[in-house]
């Protein structure tokens, strides 16, 4: 008797190799994202109001045309869209402002890795920490830097129960929060520059802004698209902070999409309505992601 | 920099080693995990035959050592029983709620460990053990229909949840000295509603005045159901003649509209705008937050009142424990009112105000440790526990017990022992006990819909927010609460 090999090709071994290695992350993903997805499909189509509704009802469609139909809906829907938005924008201007500046800054400089370190550190705090520093730092009464600008005689106070406040706090936070992670997407475009154009850049006399926005910035469009990507996804995701902030006790200006299909899910009995529309405001989203996608790899510089 | 590229084959080697590490800690933690929690159907194993673990869960961790140290009793009597006390407060309400969803099975737990707002519905009673069939022995010694108000309701078999405790109270409360500084004395001189009116506008202009040391007089923050449920909505009104409860339910029950010009509601609005408007309240007190800018001034002593539980007290005195509070009944009554009422939160026969109130999850039905679930609920809702229990907490009970509870909570002394007590203050002023409105109409909601004051969603926020800064009147919001009442609930 013969042995078969299972596999007769050396291309066919590597197939299999890379399949058993890519078994472990991918059951994960398929375990813990798609097939939850798949679970939570039929319940789109019934008026499940909670996890303890024993036996929802078929509705049809209802649920995805709610959010045109439904005045209620529709109102809540769009202003936490507005302050999603306003977020994503502040939240990108901060990816820059941080995330930019510090990668510039250890390129041209150079940093120990102690340095690397501190950056990173904010990383590692949960959100939910990040919301509640935000907090104690900016309660009505008990907030320090508040209590710090009475002391110092200012009248206004920075409030973040009001959408100025939220709208400059909460980005400032997440963009030091994340510093670490832009500054390395960022670092990353930067080392593959070739030094070349660097040098001829300098030899032409090129002042540092020109360098910056003629030979650098062109070269990191596939690092600013990844910062892109990351930035938009996070900031429509944007829950824990503002969790801490007190979107669910009352704090309007902290109610963000994600809070608002949090809202509905386990305190507005709108369970089915509220995947509904997460999955109705996730699909755009995907949408632009794969544009993104597509125009990082057109404007790659060769 | 010398460029590295990382194969695609070393890179899925990493990442499957990456996640295959991952993968082993998850397993890891999980066995460890599973290990300290009771054994479920799959094991067989009999009751007592090993050690058993009980997990209880509730959503007060301020009462986390009382009930420790209560619990402790029963592994006491039940040698080889562990009850694992397991608590968690608002913000950990959903991870538990998917917990649950996930299949998690306590052996008993608060009703509104889920959800403050939780009721037992016909959507949802399925979830929990139908309590007549536990031979609870104790039902004729609770003061109330406790074992039939359920199933008069909703018609279904029950009932669902055991609370032996009278519901809350909502006072006045003050710092004594504070009330001295100010020259104010207002369990003397607050007997009528413009007592009460006179009492709020000197106590503010003192607050106002340089040498007061305090921010505010009153300080009120905002919890959507703060200004949402029976607790301000039924509450109020009581001052007034046309504000009792009977006319309160009848709005709820269509009798009367919530918007007709003798709403029992009207006096709500009117009440808190006067108040804005006066300055007796803080500028946009809906954005104040409830303890970090609320109850923080109050118990630092930068408010010298609040309009609150149990829970200030409590508070003020963990601050700052010679703290002397004192308070009195919160609604004397107004012109053509005879009768000084106090509100007091709802017995709890479908819904859990307080965080007292205990179900049985139907899932260990199928436990072989049902036996001994059904014994500690019976346990833990005895007159000896409840006494104890009662004493912890500050709870005042609805339970036949000898020797009563000698409670010493702060608000109980401070207050609430005057209040419909022979030889009290207030001997003369009654608690409402009938059910509010809502808990009258929790049969008819439908699921997913606003309610009346749409506080479930906090979105009542807006409405109380351009009431007070006057972009809307009272009667608008008023015809907003009836068109909600209309779309929230089926009278058939």
């Amino acid at each position: 008797m013969v042995a078969i090999p299972l596999f007769r090709t050396l291309q066919q071994r590597r197939v299999a190799e890379d399949v058993v290695l890519l078994a472990p992350q991918l059951l994960l993903y398929v375990g813990l994202t798609l097939l939850p997805f798949l679970v939570a499909l039929p319940m789109l189509f019934t008026n499940q109001t909670n996890f303890q509704h024993t036996h929802p009802d078929y509705i049809g469609f209802e649920n995805f045309t709610r959010i045109f139909t439904d005045p209620i809906v529709s109102r809540e829907y769009v202003d936490a869209l507005r302050r999603t938005v306003v977020f994503t924008v502040l939240n990108y201007l901060m990816v820059y402002v941080f995330g930019l500046s510090l990668a510039l800054l250890i390129y041209e400089v150079g940093f120990q890795s102690a340095f690397f370190t501190v950056v990173y550190l904010p990383m590692m705090a949960s959100a939910l920490a990040v919301g509640w520093m935000a907090d104690m730092l900016f309660s009505q009464s008990t907030g320090t830097i508040n209590l710090i600008l009475k002391e110092l005689g200012f009248q206004r106070l920075v409030d973040i129960n009001q959408p100025s406040g939220v709208a400059i706090i909460l980005p400032i936070l997440t963009g030091w929060r994340w510093a670490g992670f832009n500054m390395a997407i960022f670092l990353s475009g930067l080392l593959s520059i070739p030094t070349e154009t660097i040098e001829a850049s300098i030899v032409d006399g090129a002042s540092y802004w020109q360098r910056l926005v003629k030979i650098y910035f062109p070269q990191m469009v596939p690092s600013f698209i990844i910062a892109t990507v990351f930035c938009l996804i996070g900031s429509f995701g944007i829950f824990d902070e503002a969790i801490a902030l007190g979107a669910l006790i009352g704090n309007q200006e902290a109610r963000f999409l994600a809070i608002l299909f949090f809202i509905y899910a386990f305190t507005g009995n709108k369970l089915a309505l509220s995947v509904t529309m997460a999955l109705q405001t996730f699909v755009p989203l995907v949408v632009v992601a794969v544009l993104l996608q597509r125009l990082q790899r057109r404007l790659e510089y060769h | 920099m010398s460029k590295q590229q990382l194969s695609r084959r070393e890179f899925l080697r990493l990442s499957a080693l990456a996640a295959a590490g991952a993968t082993v800690a998850h397993w890891g933690l999980a066995d460890a995990y599973a290990a300290s929690q009771p054994m479920d159907a799959l094991t067989r194993q009999a009751p007592l035959a090993e050690p058993v673990t009980l997990d209880v869960v509730h959503d007060a961790p301020e009462y986390d050592n009382p009930y420790r140290q209560i619990f402790d009793l029963f592994e006491d009597e039940n040698p080889g029983v562990k009850i694992n006390l397991l608590s968690h407060s608002e913000d950990g309400q959903p991870a538990y709620a998917a917990k649950i969803a996930g299949g998690y099975c306590p052996a008993m737990e608060t009703l509104s460990a889920i959800y403050n707002q939780t009721r037992i519905t016909a959507e949802n009673y399925q979830n929990y053990v139908d309590l007549s069939t536990i031979d609870y022995p104790y039902w004729d010694l609770i003061t109330f229909d406790a074992k039939n108000s359920w199933t008069e309701m909703y018609g279904l078999p029950g009932p669902r949840m055991l609370s032996p405790f009278l519901g809350w109270v909502n006072t006045w409360c003050y710092h004594v000295d504070l009330m001295e500084k100010a020259g104010l004395d207002p369990r003397k001189n607050v007997k009528t509603w413009d007592d009460l009116l006179l009492w709020l506008d000197e106590g503010t202009k003192w607050a106002k005045s340089p040498d007061s040391g305090v921010e505010y007089f009153w300080d009120q923050g905002w919890l959507p159901d703060w200004f949402g449920t029976s607790i301000t909505m039924d509450h109020i009104p009581l001052a007034f003649p046309d504000g009792q409860r009977d006319r309160q339910v009848a709005c709820w029950t269509g009798q009367v509209k919530f918007n007709a010009p003798d709403s029992p509601y009207r006096h709500v609005f009117e009440f808190f705008k006067m108040a804005y408007d006066k300055g007796w309240i803080p500028r946009q007190f809906w954005t104040r937050e409830w303890e970090t800018d609320m109850e923080a001034t109050y118990s630092a002593k930068k408010a010298a009142v609040q309009l609150h539980g149990p829970w200030i007290w409590d508070k003020a005195v963990a601050t700052d424990a010679t703290a002397q509070q004192l308070g009195f009944p919160s609604t004397p009554p107004a012109e053509g009112q005879t009768q000084w009422m106090q509100w007091i939160s709802d017995l709890e026969i479908d819904s859990s105000p307080s965080a007292l109130a205990f179900v049985i999850r139907s899932c260990n039905e199928q436990s072989p440790n049902y036996p001994l679930v059904k014994q500690l609920f019976i346990w833990w809702h005895s007159p000896d526990i409840v006494r104890l229990r009662s004493e912890a907490l500050g709870a005042v009970p609805a339970m036949k017990i000898d020797p009563p509870p000698d409670i010493k909570a702060p608000q109980y002394l401070g207050i609430v022992k005057e209040i419909d007590t022979p030889g009290g203050l207030y001997e003369n002023v009654k608690y409402e006990v009938r059910p509010s409105g809502e808990s009258v109409m929790a049969a008819k909601r439908i699921p997913g819909s606003p309610g009346v004051w749409d506080y479930e969603s906090g979105n009542n926020a807006k409405y109380w927010a351009d009431l007070m800064e006057g972009k809307i009147t009272v009667q608008e919001v008023l015809d907003m609460a009836q068109k909600n009442w209309e779309i929230s609930y089926q009278l058939d």
